[in-house]
């Protein structure tokens, strides 16, 4: 029973993506299948984010356990559990301080928003909503309300802004006048660039936080200069690898190694400035015989993975499910 | 000492001299890199919008990274607004120190301001690989579907996202990988009612034999191979802006055409010797 449910969901997934591919696109938007495709794309993307999480149980509950029974080289699995989780840590707090950050800015934007709206809902003469001055009211002290929230740092930075300014001296007036359009119309975008200069000012002062701190060390620290350094290990590994193993024993041999030095060669300055031919060499070489091997490997390897398609969605190939008893 | 370890020691001079020294030499010219050139420049700049994906990680970042920004820092000059994204994790520590390492050398040169939102966007890494493509290549409102950039902020509110809607405000597509399986995402699903953007591709040096067969169809319009196209790139843009300094992509390619020189004269000594041996052997 189990078998089959999971042979059934396998094909019907399988024959969704054939149907959308194959069909034509007003055949697609007809039937409603283009109007699925992000959902689905979305509902993969969650799928491929349960393989991290299953992936991180895995791990911590294999290494986990060496530490816990200190095993056979058990400080190899600390050490891995260790880099794991400081960067799941760092990062979560960044982008959690980003968040923060965004939201904060995204509230004084809205003040921008929300005073447009107050002349655009008298001018409409829009019902079921407060009258324009208590409204304004209500503008004034989210600004106050917003405000509050800035760090000392970041006040003192914006209280020298000329918008900054601004926005106090009209909003001073605002509280003391009765309904004025203009001055909503003068304020709004005032908001709009405060919300702007507070994200400026407010990631500069994050980007000097012990947070950010972390997270660089860890990140481009640590991470990329270890990354880069197994990729570059390579190199020498290929150099000895070239002189023990790279012997010219016969013509197809000879062959090969003919065309690797007249690339090589094409693309060096110093082999070009004693004969600038290579470029060309090089160029035909890579045109002709290199594009038509890797044609005929792209299509063998197209015609296998097709097969291997067509066995997967009608759950030919054998796997845990699909095991004889 | 062991032969490896005198090979090993040989190479790590070869690469390191040029390195250490900062000994940039002329690049070879590379044709490819100069009709890559060519077609940003003719990239329109009053609708232009580029979108460019960092697929590399630390392992290819030191020939993808001057590839990527060579061709950033040409969009940029040309005002022409970029949107970076990303199919891989591992490319997140670059989608943001790449431009903002080119935005401020280009406003230290040219005292002139690119500024984020405007100039530049940086929607992140996105999940999905193939899928998320097809699903942007066919989206109505593509801000929309990307939702928010890397800092949290709704694209849909950013100066640059205002210019794009569908997949055909889009005129450029550049992707830059070492990556096995990325790039091909790229040619099979970044397209929609007929309509393709320019696509230009930085790849490795081991890929470009696979890349060239694209070129040769079309499919591909611009192509840096390797370190050797970006360093010749980086020179165009020098011949092109006088006042543009020198980069690392130079140092970088000497040190590369030296340590490649090196291997060929290992690899030479390597078949005497053995033609050596097997002479001795058989007297």
């Amino acid at each position: 029973m189990k078998e089959g449910l999971i042979k059934l969901a396998t094909f019907l997934a399988g024959l969704y993506f054939v149907v959308e591919f194959l069909i034509p696109g007003s055949w697609s938007e007809a039937w409603g299948i283009d109007a699925l495709n992000e959902p689905i794309s979305n509902g993969f993307v969650a799928i491929g984010s349960m393989a991290f999480g299953l992936g991180l149980i895995n791990l911590i509950r294999i290494h986990g356990k060496t530490i816990l029974f200190l095993n056979h080289r058990w400080f190899y699995s600390l050490a891995l559990l260790l880099g794991l989780f400081s960067m799941i840590t760092f990062a979560s707090m960044d982008w959690i301080a980003n968040l923060r950050l965004t939201k904060a800015s995204d509230k004084i934007l809205l003040l921008s928003t929300f005073s447009e709206k107050i002349i655009s809902d008298v001018d409409a003469k829009t019902e079921g909503v407060l009258d324009p001055k208590s409204r304004t009211n209500f503008l004034i002290e989210g600004w106050q309300k917003e405000k509050k929230s800035f760090s000392p740092e970041v006040m003192n930075v914006l209280k020298e802004n000329p918008s900054f300014q601004k926005i106090e001296e009209l909003s001073g007036k605002l509280i003391n006048s009765d309904y004025n359009p203009d001055l909503l119309k003068e304020i709004s975008p005032l908001f709009a660039e405060v919300s702007t200069l507070y994200r400026a000012v407010a990631s500069k002062n994050y980007e000097s936080s012990g947070i950010k701190f972390g997270y660089n060390l860890l990140n481009n620290g640590i991470f990329v200069p270890l990354g880069a350094a197994m990729f570059s290990l390579l190199g020498f590994y290929i150099a000895g690898a070239a002189y023990r193993a790279f012997h010219v024993r016969s013509f197809e041999a000879f062959l090969m190694m003919a065309a690797a030095v007249l690339v090589i060669c094409g693309q060096t300055t110093f082999t070009l400035s004693i004969f600038t031919g290579f470029s060309d060499i090089r160029a035909w070489l890579l045109q002709v015989p290199n594009s038509a091997a890797f044609r005929a490997i792209t299509i063998g390897a197209g015609v296998a993975g097709l097969v291997l398609a067509f066995r997967m969605w009608f759950s030919v190939e054998s796997g845990v499910f699909g095991r004889k008893k | 000492m062991k032969s490896s370890r005198w090979i090993y020691f040989v190479m790590f001079l070869a690469i390191g001299i040029p390195i250490i020294f900062k000994i940039g030499l002329p690049p070879a010219r590379m044709p490819k890199a100069e009709k890559f050139f060519e077609i940003i420049n003719s990239i329109p700049q009053a609708t232009g919008v580029a979108f460019l994906a960092f697929d590399y990680g630390p392992g290819t970042n030191a020939e993808n990274r001057p590839q990527s920004e060579v061709i950033l820092e040409h969009l940029l000059r040309r005002r022409i607004p970029v949107v970076i994204f990303s199919l891989t994790p591992i490319s997140e520590p670059f989608l943001q120190a790449v431009p903002d390492a080119v935005m401020k050398r280009l406003n230290v040169e040219t005292g002139e301001v690119w500024e984020y939102g405007k100039d530049v966007v940086n929607v992140g890494y996105r999940p999905g690989g193939g899928l998320f493509i097809q699903t942007l290549a066919k989206s109505d409102n593509i801000p929309e579907f990307l939702g928010k950039d890397i800092k949290g902020q709704v694209l849909a509110s950013l100066p640059l996202m205002k210019r794009v809607r569908t997949i055909k405000d889009i005129s450029f597509l550049g992707e830059f990988t070492g990556l096995v399986g990325v790039f091909q995402n790229y040619v099979q699903y970044f397209q929609a009612d007929g309509y393709l953007p320019i696509f230009g591709h930085g790849c490795t040096s081991i890929t470009i034999p696979e890349a060239y067969i694209y070129l040769d169809s079309g499919q591909l319009q611009g192509l840096l191979e390797g370190l050797a196209g970006a360093a010749w790139y980086s020179e165009l843009l020098r011949q092109n802006f006088s006042k543009r300094a020198a980069d690392q992509a130079l140092i970088s390619n000497t040190a590369l055409g030296v340590g490649q020189l090196t291997l060929l004269g290992l690899i030479a000594l390597g078949n005497i010797l053995a033609f050596i041996r097997r002479r001795r052997v058989v007297q």
